[in-house]
């Protein structure tokens, strides 16, 4: 699976404000509903979901990355959005580290192998140290779409 | 699994153990640990909930390695990847009924292995609402 399977460019926010984890999600959901990703209505119940989710244990997997999901019946294919915080965000990760780069993921409850597919892709392209840099130094999401483009096209990995 | 791990092959085989001896079934033996520092133990194990190995239980799988000093890889495919690190677990795309190979390696690798088996065997814990 690649990114542009998942990844909704209007949704991606090079400047999240957030300064703490309820809000960095809830200012990651409100970019796909901008995006016409997700339904207005179903914004609150989405938020819930990923920080229940995160209450059973962070997803922030290391490296200044988390991958706050959640499972939902709202949406029909898998979609997702990346954010990024210059100054970092306390997630709880897995190594005690700040996060800067966020993948928000909102599947369909009955898809779990897609699920599994994008998170495969996430963890391979960030074991490239220089993707994982660039992404978290981006500044546009223009910067990020062609990142994530270039990560598509194999070129970070060999 | 033809990767040579300096150890002569038939030690690498789970060959028959005398079920009287109180083994845990693991090649080779715990008493192995007398003459070896470094042991290299083996399973294959099927990953049993609906969900895969998707990111908590990934989560508990790399915490459960860490615990022991023993180093632990995961093969999938001819793929193989760290057992320590999230971002290896994940990259494996194990899904319900995908075969994995798990080696560890070290002193406490029997303690290591039995551990990881018992925690994909029974699912993860069970499955909590996501």
């Amino acid at each position: 699976m690649k990114f542009s399977d998942f990844i909704c460019e209007k949704a991606i926010n090079e400047k999240l404000v957030a300064e703490d984890k309820e809000a960095v999600i809830e200012e990651l959901v409100a970019g796909l509903v901008a995006a016409e990703k997700i339904a207005d209505d179903d914004r609150d119940s989405i938020t819930k979901a990923v920080m229940k989710r995160e209450e059973l244990g962070s997803t922030g997997i290391g490296r200044g990355v988390a991958v706050p999901h959640t499972k939902h019946p709202s949406v029909e294919k898998l979609v997702g959005t990346v954010g990024i915080s210059e100054e970092g965000v306390d997630f709880d990760s897995l190594d005690g580290e700040k996060v800067q780069l966020f993948f928000l993921l909102i599947s369909p409850p009955d898809r779990p192998g897609d699920h599994l597919r994008a998170l495969e892709n996430i963890s391979r392209q960030l074991r490239d140290d220089t993707f994982c840099k660039f992404l978290k130094q981006s500044k546009s999401a223009a910067n990020i779409q062609q990142l994530l483009e270039e990560a598509d096209n194999n070129q970070f990995v060999s | 699994m033809l990767r040579s791990t300096g150890f002569p092959i038939w030690s690498q085989r789970p060959l028959p153990v005398d079920a009287s001896s109180g083994s845990d079934g693991l090649w080779p033996p715990r008493s192995y640990n007398r003459f070896m520092s470094e042991v290299i133990v083996s399973k294959t194990v099927v990953v049993p909930n609906p969900q895969g190995l998707h990111a908590r239980p990934a989560d508990l799988f790399v915490k459960t390695a860490n615990r022991f000093a023993a180093s632990v890889e995961v093969i999938k495919d001819g793929e193989r990847v760290d057992g320590k690190s999230i971002l290896g677990i994940l990259m494996l795309v194990a899904e319900q009924g995908t075969q994995l190979f798990i080696e560890a390696k070290g002193h406490d690798a029997h303690d290591a292995l039995t551990a990881l088996v018992e925690l994909v065997e029974q699912g993860f814990e069970p499955e909590t609402v996501e």
